[in-house]
């Protein structure tokens, strides 16, 4: 069986959700921060015990977009990924490398709690946003249909990844996506599992 | 029909560059200039580059941006090609997790160099070109018994892994394969490439 390594609140949410969209049985292990270094099988999907890491019969997999990736081609019939060869299928590649590289990247290098959100990594994240609400006008998803993009996307835009920062302000594109997915059963599921391992303070 | 890329000479766009000419697929060129945020282009580039960056592929009706992505749609497209995996192999997972890395960890520090202007002076291109030298040391040891990154033979993340190498000899100092002979060892060889050579050949004229 599938097996994600998952610290609560992090980003291990997206592979966590995706799971969920499956409809696939896996096994969720939620690690307290502090915790990483414990599981072995963790240690053997990545040494430094980075989080989200799935272990998937021969493959282990770690870095959120790659474990997307990978789990919209297992399971084919998930709204995951379209098919491969369609217009629709590029745009979801498109989307996954754009967020993990831009947008994720850039929010590493906010100093939060930044009163003039002036920081060269908020004003990209900003950026980012802006290219996604222009892409978002028109279409309910990044890539047409739902697809692991939006997971990514909706993480990366949620109050509490950024705390204080404007996402949705001028953004109404951006904002209905954001309701949109977390509308979806497997995204409130994943939620309401991750609020409860926190608040048990894991 | 047919292949366009979408490329300003020396950028990210040699990626895809070498990919086609890997899969002997010949392909049209058009250029995009860019002066501090304008961007130049035909109309048809910012429909499918929503960020307005190179590399972008128009493959008949399908368009699309971001280096990585494009690699994998033409993988895609060519799926008897070494430079892909097999969907659904436990290789193709790791085929998956080096382009990412690639993409999100090692590409980025680069902007940091290239336009300081945009991340924060020359305090973020130094501390750009630290994470750089801390990842390829990475590298170097990881490449110490390969020449490739996935399975035993040339893939899509090779063609990211030269490009940045190339990037890497350009702007750090010293060079990034100076002191690192299996990262030096991997750019001789991706340079020997004839695909690589004609590519870069084509971009310095």
């Amino acid at each position: 069986m599938i097996k994600l390594f998952s610290v609560p609140g992090t980003a291990s949410t997206v592979a966590h959700a995706a799971l969920l969209e499956t409809g696939a049985p896996f096994e969720l292990v939620q690690v307290a921060r502090r915790n990483r270094d414990e599981p072995p099988e963790l240690k053997q999907v990545n040494p430094r015990g980075r989080v989200p890491a799935l272990l998937d019969g021969e493959c282990r997999m770690s870095e959120t977009a790659a474990i997307l990736l990978h789990l919209g081609d297992r399971f084919p019939e998930s709204p995951l990924a379209p098919a491969v060869g369609t217009p629709e299928r590029a745009a979801y590649y498109q989307w996954i490398v754009y967020l993990t590289s831009a947008l994720h990247f850039a929010s590493a290098r906010t100093r939060i709690g930044d009163p003039v959100l002036a920081d060269p990594g908020t004003r990209a994240m900003l950026a980012c946003f802006d290219v996604c609400e222009a892409a978002l006008a028109g279409r309910e998803h990044l890539a047409g249909p739902f697809t692991g993009a939006d997971l990514l996307l909706h993480m990366l835009a949620s109050p509490t990844w950024r705390p204080g920062l404007p996402v949705f302000e001028s953004r109404p594109q951006l904002a209905a996506h954001h309701a949109r997915v977390s509308a979806r059963p497997a995204v409130r599921e994943m939620a309401e599992i991750h609020a409860r391992d926190k608040a048990a303070g894991l | 029909m047919g292949f366009t890329v979408y490329y300003r000479p020396e950028a990210a766009s040699v990626a895809p560059r070498v990919a086609l000419e890997e899969l002997g697929q010949p392909y049209e060129l058009a250029l995009v200039t860019r002066e501090g945020d304008l961007v130049t282009a035909p109309d048809a580039f910012f429909a499918i580059s929503p960020a307005g960056t190179v590399p972008a592929l128009q493959d008949g009706e399908i368009g699309l941006s971001e280096t990585a992505a494009v690699l994998i749609h033409l993988a895609d497209s060519f799926p008897e090609s070494p430079l892909g995996a097999t969907l659904r192999s436990a290789e193709r997972g790791h085929w998956y997790r080096w382009l990412i890395f690639l993409s999100n960890t090692v590409m980025p520090p680069f902007y940091a160099i290239y336009y300081p202007e945009r991340w924060g002076g020359a305090a973020a291109a130094a501390h750009g070109s630290r994470l750089l030298n801390d990842l390829f040391d990475d590298l170097d040891t990881q490449l110490a018994a390969r020449d490739h990154l996935v399975g035993d033979r040339f893939t899509m993340p090779d063609i990211m892994l030269g490009m940045l190498l190339i990037w890497g000899d350009d702007c750090l100092e010293p060079q990034a394969t100076s002191s690192r002979p299996n990262l030096a060892r991997v750019l001789a060889r991706f340079l020997a490439r004839p695909s690589v050579a004609k590519v870069l050949a084509e971009e310095a004229a």
